[in-house]
């Protein structure tokens, strides 16, 4: 008997395992694809499907079939059928697989070797898609027009040919909880400074903030009254770190983000602090290697919140000095002061959870969660910020959709006052500079090369109504982010984004975009070791050390880990590849 | 004298008798198609005899095949690899020489966070060894003598073998990090941080998932070797006065110690391709103090992936490969020589 049990027990686990693996392998082809038409030309378009998911391209698709609906791309066919691939896979190995996969076009991220795809021959010249005006969508201007100088220049790095146009735009930073700000009157006043005299005093704390929403606030980041979307936002790191010391004094949690991937999720807060504080200027001199660079460090004088940082006499890199003096540039006072914004939070678990922030069952969707549900139920502490990049609300959106449906209209996105957090500046005298803001992920999409004459114009068809300005805005209002290209959004287009999309866009507006990447040959070449990740490694005592897990695990301080990213620089800048 | 009931057979020892004949059978059949090339013997082999060995050609196709390319080709790539590196002006793979092995020993020297990887290497093989090995032979023999709920903790112990691996994970980590500090704070009634979360349990908890996770396959074959053992023998040495000390000692591990070779001698094998399932817990950013070397390669593969693909690193990682490879075979040989020589035996 219990042998029959024992075998019943065996069979019930290995069909509850079977099921549940093959559920999650289970892509619901029907649910994404209808059967393809015999009558229609079909498209294979495969789409990352993280953050961004797939839907802005479920609608791109069902306009641009109805647009093409009577034109014939095939003898005996007419109109056509995109069909989609969303996938998983990350695009080292798509690109693996890319000879034997049929997909015609791609979206994807990661491209930070794009040249490397170039070079092996496995995306299509699509300069024609890019630098003709899209006339055919009613539009007078190009692709090419919405491009900054920066992407055309290192789209046509390679051989003065376009391969890829950009695809979405990836930011990294700080979301926070408007309503709960404005609930706890979470802003500093006008001249907080006279009122407190000492930081570090709890009790002085509650005096730099506000009483009621109408007092007067501080300047914020851009150091304006005039413009109020900052105005009572920390300025400074000192302010940030006040003001979560605050928060957590009046019962609350000022910090969240996703414990299994916080190496991860820091670095791309750090990259975002780090470009901020630079400025446009100076931080596409990293990846040009063509420039001055003015804030490299001399010493720094260990000490709170930032320490004192003596800074080296500027430096002029060009090509000839570029892969001699290129190393200088792992000691840029950016890299310094984001670590020390990160050990500063580290170091006081007063600010999250412990219990949670570091563990590896705590997901991204945990962490969102968290922060969502905070302020929504009455057991939780209210948390206020979150770490995480633009692309998160996406993420979150069916979550967002069940919490609407739990507790009504006040859950949705679309009433919460969530938004992207101007970030703050390591000092007051940095204050008032132009925000910069880092589009980190390198994501573009493509066309496969070699395919047939009728395949490769309807692809570049496609690339080219996926980048009208009607459906660069589709993309926007479906995501609540921007695609990598300019392109303005109506009141229209904005009322009908969430608060938190709206404030991406926005702060795009007023900031200088930059990207990790130039045209520079010995960048081109080497572009996984000199990206901004590879930038993110500290060789300390003849071992490489990842700076958030240093900070954590190995208790350095931020000091030493930046000396250790000039030391990882010296031996990356030893190594590179020249032709 | 007891005869073995055929239906006490467990199953690994049928299929094991299944493959040995299937072997043979094979065997039988490519020595008589390729020693009978005359005449005659290409007559007497009958329409039957042909159609059965299409069907053999047909079923040894697709495994030879899969082991030609996914085996001896990809072996093949992996050492021509080890002496190349990549050149931006031919956009290719060049000849290096041994400049991927001078990196490779040079990084044994002078990193640490090799020479740790190396060290984390050792210490699973030999906790797993010592540990995990010994405790799963002493289930084993518990098993085996039927003991009190023996085969209740069989099936308990192979669960986590028939779980995959990425869920069972998964289920351990929230275990550790979430569900034992809350049962910490019970009675601490202070916030507790999970075992995998404080870095200074990281390790110990990880070990131990390794352990747990290997425990159920080592008991089940080991059960399954020692339940080979003729019982005849067994009760002789009961009339005798023998002891379960006596029995496991003289009896159970003299004949079962063809199956503990082996078990050692793959465990050499694995001490530089074993990851701890690190990939599993912490993707590619494990912290320096928990990696192997086994998960430093997989994680810098994964890493390339993840940023495009470029295989500008692979040269130096096939370096790697074909280096521990020198180095674990000369050890792999001697370890299974001295099992042979010095393992207990059967007269």
């Amino acid at each position: 008997m219990s042998k029959k049990i024992g075998h019943f027990l065996l069979a019930f686990l290995v069909a509850v395992i079977g099921s549940g693996a093959l559920a999650c392998g289970r892509i619901d082809n029907a649910a994404i694809n209808p059967k393809a038409d015999p009558s229609k030309t079909q498209l294979y378009v495969l789409n990352y499907n993280g953050g961004f998911g797939s839907e802005w391209l479920f609608k791109a698709r069902t306009r641009f079939e109805e647009f093409y609906r009577e034109t014939s791309f095939e003898t005996g066919k007419e109109g056509v059928q995109v069909m989609v691939t969303p996938t998983k896979d990350l695009l080292g190995t798509v690109r693996q697989t890319w000879s034997v996969r049929t997909d015609d076009i791609i979206f994807h991220e990661g491209f930070n070797d794009y040249s490397g795809w170039i070079r092996d021959g496995l995306l299509m010249d699509i300069s024609d898609v890019v630098t003709e005006a899209l006339t055919e969508h009613g539009e007078n201007q190009s692709i090419e027009k919405k491009l900054t100088e920066k992407q055309k220049t290192y789209l046509k790095a390679t051989d003065g040919k376009y391969y890829a146009v950009p695809h979405y735009a990836a930011f990294g930073g700080l979301v926070y909880d408007r309503d709960m700000f404005d609930r706890e009157f979470l802003y500093f006043k006008k001249d907080w400074q006279s009122s407190v005299t000492d930081v570090n005093d709890k009790f002085q704390w509650a005096d730099a903030f506000v009483t009621d929403l109408a007092q007067d606030r501080s300047a914020g980041p851009d150091g304006d009254h005039g413009t109020p979307h900052d105005n009572g936002l920390p300025a400074t790191y000192e302010e940030f770190f006040l003001l979560c010391n605050y928060i957590a004094d009046i019962g609350f949690r000022p910090l969240t983000w996703m414990g299994g991937g916080y190496e991860q999720y820091f670095q791309f807060l750090m990259t975002a602090l780090e470009a901020d504080y630079e400025g446009m200027s100076e931080y596409d001199t990293v990846y040009s290697l063509n420039g001055t660079a003015n804030t490299l460090v001399d010493s720094i004088a260990a000490g709170s919140p930032v320490g004192t940082v003596t800074f080296a006499a500027p430096l002029t890199l060009d090509s000839g000095n570029a892969l001699t003096d290129g190393k200088e540039m792992y000691r840029r006072a950016g890299l310094y002061y984001s670590l020390k914004f990160v050990e500063t939070v580290i170091k006081n678990p007063a600010w999250y959870d412990p219990a949670r922030q570091f563990s590896t069952t705590h997901s991204h969707i945990d962490a969102q969660s968290d922060f969502l549900y905070s302020s929504l139920e009455p057991a939780q502490k209210d948390i206020a910020m979150l770490v995480e990049s633009n692309w998160w609300e996406s993420e979150i959106s069916p979550v967002m959709t069940q919490m609407t449906e739990r507790y009504g209209d006040r859950a949705s996105k679309y009433k919460r006052n969530l938004r992207y957090m101007p970030l703050p500046r390591p000092t007051q005298a940095d204050v008032g500079k132009k925000t910069t803001m880092v589009d980190a992920l390198s994501a573009y999409g493509a066309v496969r090369a070699g395919l047939p004459a009728w395949r490769a114009d309807l692809a570049k068809k496609f690339m080219r109504f996926v980048n009208t300005d009607v459906s660069l805005k589709e993309f926007t209002v479906t995501t609540n982010t921007t695609k990598a290209l300019g392109y303005a959004l109506s009141e229209t287009d904005l009322s009908s984004m969430s608060h938190y999309g709206r404030s991406v866009y926005e702060s795009q507006m007023r900031s200088d975009i930059s990207y990790p990447y130039s045209d520079n040959p010995i960048f081109l070449y080497n572009a996984d070791s000199l990206t901004s990740w590879s930038t993110y490694v500290s060789y300390i005592n003849n071992q490489s050390y990842k700076p958030v897990t240093a900070l954590y695990v190995n208790k350095f301080s931020a000091e030493n880990i930046f000396a250790g990213y000039y030391e990882n620089g010296k031996r990356i800048f030893a190594s590179l590849m020249t032709e | 004298m007891l005869k073995k009931n055929p239906e006490n057979q467990n199953i690994l020892s049928r299929a094991r008798g299944g493959i040995k004949a299937a072997l043979y059978e094979l065997s039988v059949r490519t020595h008589q198609l390729f020693h009978k090339k005359g005449k005659a013997a290409k007559k007497s082999l009958g329409r039957t005899r042909r159609q059965d060995m299409i069907f053999y050609a047909l079923m040894s196709a697709i495994p030879i095949l899969h082991f030609l390319i996914f085996y001896v080709a990809v072996n093949i790539n992996f050492i021509l690899l080890s002496f190349k590196s990549f050149s931006l002006a031919q956009n290719d793979f060049i000849w290096a020489g041994f400049e991927n092995f001078i990196k490779v020993i040079d990084d044994f020297k002078g990193n640490l966070m090799m020479i740790g990887a190396l060290k984390n290497s050792l210490i699973v093989y030999a906790v797993n060894t010592f540990v995990g090995f010994l405790t799963g032979l002493l289930f084993a023999f518990y098993v085996y003598k039927k003991m009190p709920l023996a085969n209740t903790f069989r099936l308990i112990l192979f669960l986590p073998s028939i779980i995959p691996g990425l869920v069972l994970t998964m289920m351990y980590g929230y275990f550790v990090d979430r569900a034992v500090p809350s049962i910490v704070s019970l009675f601490t009634h202070t916030d507790e941080i999970g075992l995998l979360s404080a870095p200074s349990t990281q390790f110990v908890t990880i070990l131990f998932y390794c352990i747990w996770t290997g425990f159920g396959s080592s008991v089940l074959i080991n059960t399954g070797a020692m339940s080979g053992i003729d019982e005849s023998i067994v009760e002789s040495a009961k009339l005798d006065g023998a002891k379960l000390m006596r029995e496991f000692f003289s009896i159970t591990l003299p004949l079962i110690w063809p199956t503990l070779s082996i078990f050692l001698t793959v465990g050499i094998i694995g001490i530089f391709t074993s990851q701890m399932g690190l990939f599993n817990f912490y993707g590619a950013y494990a912290p320096n103090h928990l990696i192997t070397l086994g998960y430093y390669m997989f994680a810098t593969v994964q890493t390339a992936l993840a940023s495009g693909g470029s295989q500008a690193g692979y040269p130096y990682l096939s370096a790697m490969g074909l280096t521990m490879t020198a180095i674990v075979l000369p050890v792999t040989l001697f370890v299974r020589w001295a099992l042979e020589k010095f393992g207990p035996k059967t007269y």
